[in-house]
């Protein structure tokens, strides 16, 4: 079980992650293809042009979801196509989210 | 000679009692029923796990308590008319009153506090939600493996024109695309596609049509 420290450290290393944290967090569970699209909106800066950039973005997103799956945030429901593998909220990822948002709440007063 | 004490208007009776503590593991049914779904966003035949049996044991119990702690007040204060309904107070007020006292009781421990009955509560319901997100998803896992075969089974013509009627023109040469990039098959690439974008009403009856046709002899 993950604690709050270490969740909040995990999330201050990388802006995906607490991206991908949120799209999935939202919506429960998430299809890779849906989480690419909603990265791309929320993180603008995240889309390349060139295949080189893509490759290093599509690296830097299967590393946050990978992340997210070791602290124990979401899991994956695999299917042959990767782009359809679907990622979903676990009791610690709504555990942690309600904690932060605690936090956050706190932080603002 | 009569006891001078004044006597309540009216008395606790066993049965009302009883009558309000099933109505109160009753309500209790029913807010975890609509609590779980709108919690997980999954449907009704995923929330029927353990854990959502275990967060309604734990919601009757304490809806039961509340029930029984309320009762007295009730029939203090509640007009002796209505002493028929009393049952149907103590389990009201007992239920909706739960909030309340779950706010403000602590279990301490040499004065630190442990975890709060609103703690308890809330991890027990985080669990069912947990698990009937899970339990959506092997579900949706199964569904998808039977619509696969199903759809596999059409042309690439047909599930184009569903995908053209259910996305729009341009979705069908950019889901190609897609499946080139990732050196995918395009068509399983599609049905895939198709799959995560039909709802559940469309599944179930592309679902009944694939029995169908299974059952047929031709």
């Amino acid at each position: 079980m993950a604690d709050v420290l270490s969740i909040v450290a995990l999330f201050a290393s990388s802006k995906i992650i607490r991206e991908v944290f949120k799209a999935v967090l939202d919506s429960r569970s998430m299809q890779f293809k849906d989480i690419m699209a909603y990265l791309r909106r929320a993180v603008p800066d995240l889309d390349g042009d060139t295949p080189d950039q893509r490759r290093r973005q599509l690296v830097e997103i299967e590393q946050a979801l990978i992340k997210l799956q070791e602290a124990d945030l979401i899991k994956e429901r695999r299917t042959p196509i990767e782009d359809f593998n679907t990622y979903y909220v676990t009791a610690e990822g709504l555990n942690a989210g309600k904690q932060l948002r605690r936090l956050a709440i706190e932080n603002s007063e | 000679m009569s006891d001078p004490s004044p006597l309540p208007a009216a008395s606790l009776s066993p049965l009302d009692l009883t009558t309000a503590i099933l109505l109160a593991v009753v309500a209790s049914a029913v807010f975890a029923l609509v609590e779980i779904p709108k919690q997980s966003k999954t449907t009704l035949r995923a929330c029927l796990v353990l854990d959502s049996f275990l967060y309604w044991a734990i919601l009757s119990f304490g809806n039961s308590v509340t029930t029984l702690l309320v009762s007295t007040v009730v029939v203090e204060n509640i007009p002796a008319a209505l002493s028929r309904y009393y049952f149907l107070f103590y389990a009201f007020f007992g239920v909706f009153g739960f909030e309340t006292v779950l706010e403000n009781t602590n279990i301490t421990i040499f004065d630190q506090g442990v975890l709060t009955i609103q703690n308890w509560i809330d991890s027990a319901k985080n669990a069912a939600v947990a698990s009937a997100i899970a339990a959506e998803e092997v579900l949706k896992g199964s569904l998808e493996i039977a619509l696969q075969k199903h759809l596999n089974g059409m042309s690439e013509l047909d599930i184009n024109t569903r995908i053209l009627t259910k996305s729009g023109p341009t979705t069908v040469s950019q889901l190609e695309d897609d499946a080139k990039r990732s050196s995918a098959d395009a068509k399983k690439y599609k049905v895939y596609y198709l799959i995560s974008k039909l709802d559940a009403y469309e599944r179930m009856a592309l679902l009944k049509e694939f029995r169908e046709l299974g059952a047929s002899p031709n």
